[in-house]
Parts: structure tokens; C-alpha cells; sequence
């Protein structure tokens, strides 16, 4: 029995003794629980003389792309692909793996874009084998996150002699979108937010007038939770976490007064007990009235949308992401398709082609029609009546911020998120919590290497 | 039995035979000793392989011991450690304690008492996962908890958000789930006190007090230790509860052992500095469970 944790920690080393990894607490973008292992890792093959491809995918959106590549990719790219749908951490576990003993288990890799800057050297560049990709209708951004080093954010040490590669083409355009209840802002005589002192402001009333119902809830809890929740408004009061150098940006005054917006006035407009939320509670709190506004994902939409589920299901609006004195900062989200590096030459175009096909507006229109969620111009503007909050996707999506592209995000997150939680809690003081979370994130860099 | 040794036996099949009669006690053991390797020995093995290595963004390095100095001369393992031991302490104390009190009710002429007890182990065959998510819904503010207990409290209670009290509701269900595992294994030994025993004590007069002393206890007393080793080893490494629960906070106050070894498997991808936590922790149980035997008396 008391081998339980020590086999734990030993067994998921093992395969070589690669590393294994559960990445998300509860935060992935798109990775949901649910699905099995629907297919082995075998090398590959071609049947019925058609190459095959193979794709290793995340649960939730993966059936959507499985779906996307059988009824149209395959005839369209003349391939046969072969998905293996996985949850979240059984997928970093697999591809960890495979990139780790530099094998072709997979041709094309899914992964969460925090996992890029760890990935990124395993994964072939894109345009060195295909033309034409449709870049000027892919949001920029969704481009952006895909490409390693990432343009216009802060580059590690180890990557700061390598020229910008397209690695990895976007698969579901995630981004942070902001759930309001119109009933309560109408009780309010306030219009829909468009800036985090709407929120306040209008949250503020609703709290005071409103019986039963608070302004705002954040997911409070400690690590991750509280960081994601956070991120939007420090990006957009306080600027980006970091500088260039990977100085720790947010212990300034800016940071301090973004940090204090958002544990003292967003906390005075919060349910009871918010230093103990994760999503559940907040989505919770939107569908049933008692939180008037939140922080969402678009997977959280099905519940909010849901007549059966959701006793506001009427109410709920879904509007971009408010904007800071600095810009608006939805956190990016995106899944990524990458082609797997040490797969061979002719795999790798034809897991090229199958992207390619994947990214296409007939493919993309099919994909918005199957439930996806889509990351090109003309797929929003031709479908936005598809679901109530693409609209409120496609403006967050053209403005959102990636979380900090170091393969060292999960510990600094971690230690952010504790101090975050510790200031809510009145642990500590908001400016000490920013100065330690500081020290504490720079110690980890010094630790890697960042400022040698 | 034993087959008479023929000096002239020759057949190969024979000898193979002789072969395994001598050996059988070896072949009998084998599955067991094929699971002992397997779900013992072998983790046990590759954790310390993995605990003298260090992980990084650029893959693994030999570290030897730097692991183990390296976690234990910082202050945050040892922190851990501390608010594991306080986690253990009290839920330990309250399950041995009510669970040695219910199964002396349970032993005595109580009606429905088989009713109860099923019901009893309920919580017991739930996961704790679940369990951790069900007292989520209970500690919501303004829940059935603060009706329940808001007379005495004055309001409604901070049960996830206040350092204070956050440990205590990581205590709680815990005591509701696992309270009946002592309360079952306490009952099977009372249980097991001879009738006769009993009554002769009676008609020697001994009072209430001296029969649960001297003709009770004697026979319960290794059944308690046993109970009492496991709670302390399950409680050092409680996981599931902190995860869904707390996450190790707020402010860090629930931050359990188990809680920081994750983070570092599975979201730092550090195995090294993993498997050196999940072996100390398993020292530390040994440790424990070693020296509560012996101050007990007990061998197993």
C-alpha cells in the first residue's frame, strides 16, 4: 500500500524513462475526460495503396477532427488516416514519449500550445513540404502560436538563435471568451461590459441590489486555476508578464494595481468562498443566475446553452473579453496539428496535405457544421450564426495573448497561482504576494539557465 | 509423498518429473512472488533509478543524491510534510476513535444492526474521488453544511477558502469515508470474544470497566494496532481529496506531500524529484508504522 505513490511516480516513467505528464489541472483548452485509446501505435503502413497517416488526438475536439479527416480530408488527399483519440494526459504522456525515443508512432501530433515550446525542435516545419496554405485567412494569432520561436512574445534562451518556423497549424481556435447575464445587467440599467471597470462597475450594483446574485467569479483556487483566471486582466492592465530578458513584469506598479483590481475589487463583487472555485463552480454560478459574469472557454457554452441544464439559459450573452488601461487579453487556447519530425519523408508530405486539407475553407465550413471550432476569417464571417458566441470567440480570438512560451509555464503558473491564492485569502499582502510570486518565478529561470 | 528412487531410472520424463516434486514449493510460490516483483519491487526499483536523475527542459541528467539534499534542506518538502502529519493526526485520531466506538455499539443488541452496518460501509465502496466532489456540493456556501451547522457558527463558514479551516474540510470527509473500515475490523474482533470468556468474567464479578480492559481489549488489541497502521499510511498519502477540494491551498495550507509529488511528475514532467518524494514518503511510513508496532507490542 505504501508503494502507491512511490509506483505511481515510478511507472509513469517509465518507457525508456521518458517523462510523462497530466499538464492541466482542469485548464486544458480544449482537452476534455471521456475517451479511450481507440487505436494502438503501430508503424505505418499503406492500405489498399494509399499511404496512411496517423494522428494521435485529444478527447472532446478529437472526435471532431476524426470526423472532419473520414468524411472529407481522406477523399480529398486520396490517404487513409488513422486516429487515436486519447485523454489530455495520456496524450503529453504519448507524445512525450515518442519524441523522447525519436520515433514515427504518430505522424501528425495534437497538442495543447503551452506544450510548443517543449515540442516545437521535435516537429517538422510545415512549408517545407506544402504551398499555398491559406494564411491570409487564418487569424494571425492562430498562426502566431504555431510558429516556434513564437513572433512578438519573449523567447527562451535555447531558442534565441533559431529563425521562426511554422511547426504546428491551429485545429480549434480556442480563446477565453466573457459570459454575461443581460437579465442582471438590465436590472442594473447597465449595458453589456466592454472594459474590466464595466465589469466592476456593473458587478458592484448587481452585488448591492441584486438579492442572490454576485457580480463576477473568478476560479480562485490555488496553481493554475487562479493564474488562468487572472491572466486576462493582468495582460491587459499590467502589460506582459514578462520582458524580453524574461524579467518578472508584473511586481511594478501597473502590477500591483492590476493584482489589486483583481483581488480586491473583482473579490468585493465574488460569491463567498471564491478562493476555493474552479470552473465548475463559476459555470454553475452563470447557469443558474447567482454569478452575472465570468471567464469561459467555448466548451463551457454547451451547459450555458443547455434549457435542461442552465435555469438562465435565456439571459446568457457571450461577449470579447473586457479590455485593461494596457489593451483587451483573452487568453489564446489553441489545439495544434504538428507533423512529427522523425516520420518519414514521404509520411511527412502526406501529413502535410492532410493539414493543408484540414485548414481549408471547405473543410473548415464542415468542420463549424460538425460542432468545431473554427480559426479562419471567412469561416466566421460566413457561419457566424452558427452558435451565439462566435462572434464573441472571433473578436477575443484576434486579440488574444498566449500564456508565456517557455517549457517552464506549469511551474511558473504554479507559483503565481499560489501567491494569487494566498493575497485572495489575505494570506499576504497583494504587493508581497506580487514580489514573492516574482522572486520565486525568477528563481526558477535562474534555475533553467535564463539569464546566464 | 515420496517416490522411491529407483537407481536405475533413466527416463528423461521421470527424472523432469523428480524434478519438479523436489521443486514444487517454488513453483507454487511463483505467481505470488511474479506479483510482489511486479507491483513491489519493481516500482520500488525504478523510483530509485529515477530518483538520481534530474529532469529537465532538455532532458535527463545523473544528479546521484542531489535530489534527495535538494528536497531535503528546502523548507517546502519539510512544510508539506508537516501539514501531511497534522492531516494524519486528526483524521487518524477521529476515525480510530469513532470507529472503535460505533463497533461497540454495533456489538452490542442493537436493532437493525444489520441494516446499519450495510449502510455504514456505503461511503467506504464510494471512490474518493467522488467522495471529495459530493462534500464539494455540501461545503458551497450557503449549502446544506452552513444550514446544518450555521446555528452554532453564526453564518455560514468559509470551508474551502480560510487556511484555518480548509485542513479540517480535508479532515472531514475523510473520516466519513474511512471510519467504517475501522468500525468493520474493530467489530470483527469484538466479535470474536468468546462467549464463555465473557460470562466467566461476569460470574467472577468483574465490573464493565475491568471486562473491557482485561477479557476485551486483549482480544481487539492487534486488530487496533492494524487498523491504526493503516489509516496513518492511507492518510500520508491522500490525494484525491486535496485535488478536487483544495488543490493544496488556499495559501497553501492543505499543500499534502502527495499534492507537491504530482505537480512534479505530472506537470513539471521532474521524475527524478518525483520518485525522491514518493520514496521518502514511503520511509517516513515505515518509519511510523515500524515504531507504533513496537511501542505496541505488536508483531504480525
Amino acid at each position: 500500500m505504501t508503494t502507491g505513490a512511490t509506483g505511481a511516480a515510478a511507472l509513469a516513467g517509465c518507457s525508456g524513462g521518458t517523462d510523462a505528464s497530466d499538464q492541466s489541472d482542469g485548464d486544458s483548452s480544449g482537452g476534455d475526460d471521456g475517451s479511450t485509446d481507440s487505436g494502438g501505435a503501430s508503424t505505418g503502413s499503406s492500405s489498399g495503396g494509399q499511404t496512411t497517416v496517423k494522428l494521435a488526438v485529444s478527447s472532446g475536439d478529437g472526435e471532431l477532427i476524426d470526423r472532419l479527416l473520414k468524411e472529407y480530408v481522406e477523399s480529398e488527399v486520396g490517404v487513409t488516416t488513422e486516429t487515436t483519440v486519447l485523454p489530455n494526459a495520456n496524450l503529453y504522456e504519448r507524445v512525450t514519449t515518442m519524441f523522447g525515443s525519436e520515433n514515427d508512432t504518430f505522424d501528425i501530433v495534437a497538442m495543447d500550445d503551452p506544450w510548443m515550446p517543449e515540442f516545437a525542435r521535435h516537429l517538422a516545419p510545415i512549408r517545407d513540404h506544402v504551398d499555398d496554405l491559406p494564411t491570409d485567412q487564418i487569424i494571425d494569432q492562430t498562426l502566431n502560436i504555431g510558429t516556434w520561436p513564437t513572433p512578438e512574445e519573449a523567447v527562451p534562451p535555447n531558442a534565441m538563435d533559431k529563425d521562426p518556423q511554422l511547426k504546428a497549424l491551429c485545429a480549434v481556435g480556442n480563446s477565453h471568451i466573457f459570459v454575461v447575464n443581460e437579465r442582471l445587467y438590465d436590472e442594473v440599467g447597465e449595458d453589456l461590459p466592454e472594459t474590466w471597470d464595466d465589469v466592476y462597475r456593473a458587478g458592484k450594483k448587481i452585488t448591492e441590489q441584486i438579492d442572490g446574485s454576485y457580480g463576477y467569479a473568478m476560479r480562485g483556487q490555488s496553481g493554475n486555476p487562479i493564474t488562468s483566471s487572472y491572466f486576462s486582466v493582468g495582460m491587459s492592465i499590467a502589460g506582459d508578464m514578462f520582458s524580453e530578458e524574461w524579467r518578472y513584469d508584473w511586481a511594478d506598479e501597473s502590477g500591483v494595481e492590476s493584482a489589486r483590481f483583481f483581488l480586491d475589487d473583482l473579490k468585493s463583487i465574488s460569491p463567498p468562498g471564491v478562493a476555493s472555485f474552479d470552473n465548475s463552480q463559476v459555470l454553475s454560478g452563470l447557469a443558474d443566475g447567482t454569478i452575472a459574469a465570468g471567464l469561459q472557454w467555448p466548451s463551457g457554452t454547451s451547459l450555458l446553452l443547455n434549457e435542461d441544464k442552465a435555469a438562465e439559459y435565456e439571459n446568457i450573452r457571450f461577449v470579447p473579453v473586457p479590455e485593461g488601461d494596457q489593451r483587451a487579453a483573452p487568453v489564446q487556447g489553441n489545439w495544434l496539428l504538428g507533423i512529427n519530425s522523425y516520420t518519414s519523408g514521404e509520411k511527412r508530405s502526406a501529413a502535410a496535405d492532410v493539414l493543408k486539407s484540414f485548414v481549408s475553407k471547405e473543410a473548415q465550413d464542415r468542420y463549424v457544421d460538425l460542432g468545431g471550432v473554427p480559426f479562419r476569417h471567412d469561416t466566421f464571417e460566413e457561419n457566424m450564426d452558427q452558435q451565439p458566441w462566435f462572434e464573441a470567440l472571433y473578436g477575443s480570438l484576434q486579440n488574444a495573448k498566449p500564456r508565456p512560451r517557455t517549457p517552464l509555464w506549469s511551474e511558473i503558473e504554479v507559483a503565481q497561482g499560489k501567491q494569487l491564492n494566498a493575497a485572495l485569502v489575505d494570506q499576504t499582502g497583494i504587493e508581497d504576494a506580487m514580489n514573492t510570486a516574482g522572486s520565486e518565478i525568477e528563481s526558477i529561470l535562474q534555475d533553467n539557465g535564463y539569464y546566464d | 509423498m515420496v517416490r522411491q528412487r529407483n537407481s536405475r531410472v533413466t527416463a528423461p520424463a521421470e527424472r523432469a518429473l523428480l524434478w519438479v516434486e523436489d521443486h514444487l514449493r517454488w513453483f507454487l510460490t511463483l505467481p505470488a512472488l511474479v506479483l510482489l516483483v511486479a507491483f513491489f519491487a519493481y516500482p520500488i526499483g525504478r523510483a530509485l533509478y529515477l530518483s538520481v536523475y534530474s529532469f529537465g527542459t532538455t532532458g535527463r541528467s545523473f544528479v546521484g543524491v542531489e535530489n534527495y539534499i535538494a528536497i531535503l534542506t528546502k523548507g517546502a518538502f519539510w512544510d508539506s510534510l508537516w501539514i501531511t502529519a497534522k492531516f494524519m493526526i486528526l483524521a487518524v485520531t477521529l476515525e480510530v476513535s469513532l470507529g472503535i466506538a460505533i463497533a461497540f455499539v454495533l456489538n452490542s443488541r442493537v436493532r437493525f444492526r444489520g441494516l446499519v452496518q450495510t449502510i455504514g460501509i456505503v461511503p467506504l465502496v464510494i471512490s474518493p474521488t467522488v467522495v471529495a466532489l459530493l462534500w464539494q456540493l455540501l461545503y458551497q456556501n450557503g449549502g446544506v453544511l452552513d444550514f446544518l451547522v450555521g446555528p452554532l457558527t453564526g453564518g455560514p463558514v468559509p470551508w474551502l477558502s480560510s487556511p484555518d479551516v480548509a485542513l479540517w474540510a480535508l479532515v472531514i470527509p475523510d473520516v466519513w469515508q474511512m471510519t467504517p473500515l475501522v468500525t468493520l475490523i474493530v467489530l470483527a474482533g469484538l466479535q470474536s470474544v468468546p462467549d464463555h470468556v465473557r460470562e466467566a468474567a461476569v460470574m467472577d464479578g468483574a465490573g464493565r470497566l475491568r471486562r473491557l480492559v482485561d477479557v476485551t481489549l486483549p482480544y481487539v488489541r492487534e486488530l487496533i494496532v492494524l487498523v491504526v497502521i493503516l489509516r496513518v499510511v492511507g492518510t500520508m498519502r491522500v490525494f484525491a481529496k486535496v485535488f478536487v477540494l483544495t488543490r493544496g491551498g488556499p495559501a497553501g495550507s492543505t499543500n499534502v506531500v502527495s499534492m507537491k509529488l504530482y505537480r512534479e511528475a505530472f506537470r513539471y514532467g521532474n521524475y527524478g524529484r518525483a520518485s525522491t518524494m514518493a520514496l521518502l514518503l514511503l520511509v517516513f511510513a515505515l518509519l511510523i508504522t515500524y515504531a507504533f508496532a513496537k511501542i505496541s507490542e505488536v508483531e504480525f
